[in-house]
């Protein structure tokens, strides 16, 4: 095992947190930054920038990409399909059109948003899974099961527009979300998600073993003595409630999920604790690095976080299938 | 008596041939269009900015888009309501819901103009144009404000009525000047909204009637304003450069169908921006300003006479 892995991220994670807390569209000397930690006051509005629009962005970045980096990793496994991903499979889609809902129907917000968010998520999958067996003896089962969560999220999405279309002026305030963003009043939504999370990132990692075993094929697996249908549903929903938290908290931001588990299959393989660790700590730190460049890039304007990392990840996922090619062709 | 009955006829002729006149102008999304000299059928597909100057200039409105008001259930027209209680019926009806436009609801009005708006309407221009001639009328493309207003009274041939009402309204800003500017010449601003839903603030370089008239009465905007990208009436800053909002006065928005008033308003700013009350120089002196959205975004020469209203009301 490559025992420099273990701590590297979490060096890259600290270093990109501190930049986060020291850049922004105020200039803050270090010396004010240290002090909001250690004698806050108040009354100094830069001691407010830090800590309540810094450090708080900071945690959420923190949470949701763990979560999607995770998520995604589970995702990747139990399914052995490496174009899978929260995003790829509707699960975002799918939370994101049953939170419209509940907004335009029932006036949830907040917390509550989370459990119709977590049944749109399992509702999408399901149908995603349903579409692509009904494409069983088709071409290729892995392009077929990215195809039917294409097609799954796509009707999602149409929905949630239609609901939008209903009374855009009651939408206005949550485009931002719907897009994925990181708002300075995220971590109110985040603190009951957290707990859910945390409970879902434990469950990952005391299911890690029964996954790897998974992974050898169900017939093996079966013989090894892992209840198969229990380990993959159970993995399944845990990645599903991984998204959907974080989906709740900042909306459908994509390739975080996609991305990380293809950064930790490169450098350490799939099987082991190691992944997962990789990717709890890599997906902080990617969605940390995007809210970075976000609130850089036009400053004073903030970018939606979700377009940054849309254009981010999607030209790092081009370089790993650049690489990946190139790599199996030698 | 006979030649009288001729006369009649060819004056008549002659008034109908000068109604089906045309001239082809140049809308503000660059198309030349072919309109009626003197449009008889005007239908705005944007309530709060052609509509309301349409209606103020006494151009043949006929049509208007509307919003559904979810405690009465009824549709009205923004800022015509609150400006000049201005609803439908009575000449007016309605040519769609806001942000959902019905092609046959607007056919069926017979309309010899449309005015639609860039924001929202510019992609069914195609469409639009089949039903009758449509002037794309854009109030954030970087313009004075007023010489848009100028451009849509030219296309319901009404810039006669628009040069009396902008007379009155010089008459009046020269009146008021001495009141409200009494105890300072110069004094700064800065327009905007607190933003609670992401915790940001949204920066105007023009807000309709409310920067037009502070502007003509000649407080200086901040120099945030400035950092609004060219061509843009707004834009979202980042909370963080609250500090920058350090003018005399800070010039706000309220919606009342919502509930909203200037404490609220105070109260979204210090979520946004906590102890943003304590050090802005505006909310310690009384001068953050909130008024009423619908009245103040049109740059109508009634919302601008709002304005004043409120203005010379807080001088007093």
């Amino acid at each position: 095992m490559k025992a420099w892995l273990i701590p590297a991220p979490l060096v890259v994670l600290l270093v990109l947190s501190a930049l986060h807390l020291t850049l922004g569209a105020a200039s803050i000397d270090l010396g004010v930054i240290l002090a909001a930690f250690t004698a806050y006051d108040p009354t100094n509005y830069a001691h407010v920038v830090v800590i309540f629009q810094r450090l708080t962005r900071l945690a959420v970045a923190l949470y949701a990409g763990a979560a999607l980096g995770v998520s995604g990793l589970l995702l990747q496994k139990i399914m052995q399909n490496g174009l899978v991903s929260p995003g790829t499979l509707g699960i975002n889609a799918g939370a994101t059109t049953f939170v419209v809902l509940g907004v335009f129907l029932l006036g949830l917000s907040g917390p509550g948003l989370f459990l119709p968010a977590l049944l749109g998520g399992i509702i999408s999958v399901m149908l995603t899974l349903l579409v692509s067996r009904l494409l069983t003896g088709q071409g290729d089962p892995k392009l077929n099961l990215v195809l039917a969560g294409s097609m799954i999220g796509a009707l999602f999405s149409a929905l949630t527009t239609f609901v939008l279309s209903m009374d855009p002026d009651s939408f206005g305030n949550i485009i931002g979300w719907i897009v994925g963003d990181i708002g300075n009043f995220d971590y109110q939504a985040l603190a009951p998600m957290a707990p859910i999370g945390l409970l879902a990132l434990i469950a990952a990692a005391v299911m890690s073993r029964a996954v790897d075993i998974l992974v050898l094929g169900d017939e093996q697996a079966a013989v090894m003595g892992v209840n198969v249908r229990l380990v993959y549903g159970g993995t399944l929903l845990v990645a599903i409630v991984l998204a959907v938290s974080a989906v709740t908290v900042v909306g459908p931001i994509g390739f975080v999920g996609l991305v990380m588990p293809h950064i930790a299959r490169i450098l350490v393989g799939e099987i082991g604790r190691l992944p997962l660790w990789l990717c709890l700590v890599g997906g902080a730190a990617l969605l940390t690095g995007a809210d970075i460049l976000a609130r850089l890039l036009m400053a004073p304007r903030v970018l939606n976080v979700g377009t940054v990392m849309g254009f981010a990840g999607g030209l790092v996922f081009l370089a790993l299938v650049i690489f990946g090619t190139r790599r199996s062709e030698r | 008596m006979r030649l009288l009955a001729l006369a009649a006829i060819l004056a008549g002729l002659t008034l109908s041939a000068r109604a089906q006149d045309t001239h082809t102008i140049t809308d503000h999304a660059g198309f030349a269009v072919e309109i009626p000299v003197e449009p008889l059928r005007v239908v705005s597909l944007h309530d709060w900015t052609a509509t309301v100057m349409t209606y103020e200039l006494g151009g043949n409105l006929v049509g208007s888009t509307g919003r559904l008001n979810k405690t009465t259930g009824e549709y009205f027209i923004r800022s015509g309501r609150e400006l000049y209680q201005l609803g439908f019926g009575h000449g007016v009806e309605m040519a769609s819901v806001h942000g959902q436009l019905d092609m046959e609801m607007i056919a069926a009005l017979e309309p010899d103009l449309i005015i639609g708006n860039t924001g929202d309407t510019l992609e069914f221009r195609d469409q639009l144009n089949l039903i009758a001639p449509t002037m794309m009328f854009d109030p954030q493309n970087g313009h004075a404000p007023l010489d848009n207003y100028r451009d849509l009274a030219g296309w319901v041939n009404r810039t006669e009525k628009f040069d009396e009402l902008l007379a009155q309204y010089e008459a009046r800003i020269a009146a008021a000047k001495p009141i409200i500017m009494a105890e300072n010449a110069a004094p700064t601003y800065v327009a905007m909204t607190p933003n609670p839903e992401d915790g940001d603030i949204r920066i105007f370089s023009t807000y309709g009637a409310q920067t037009q008239v502070l502007e003509d009465l000649g407080f200086l905007h901040g120099a945030i304003a400035d950092r609004v990208p060219d061509g843009e009436q707004e834009a979202y800053f980042s909370a963080e450069i609250i500090g920058e909002l350090n003018t005399d006065y800070i010039f706000s928005s309220h919606i009342v169908d919502d509930g909203e008033d200037e404490t609220t308003m105070l109260k979204q700013l210090e979520e946004v921006a906590p102890g943003a009350s304590q050090t802005l120089p505006s909310v310690q002196n009384n001068k953050f300003i909130s008024m009423q959205r619908f009245f103040v975004y049109p740059t109508t020469f009634a919302a601008m006479n709002y304005v004043l209203d409120e203005l010379e009301a807080l001088a007093k």
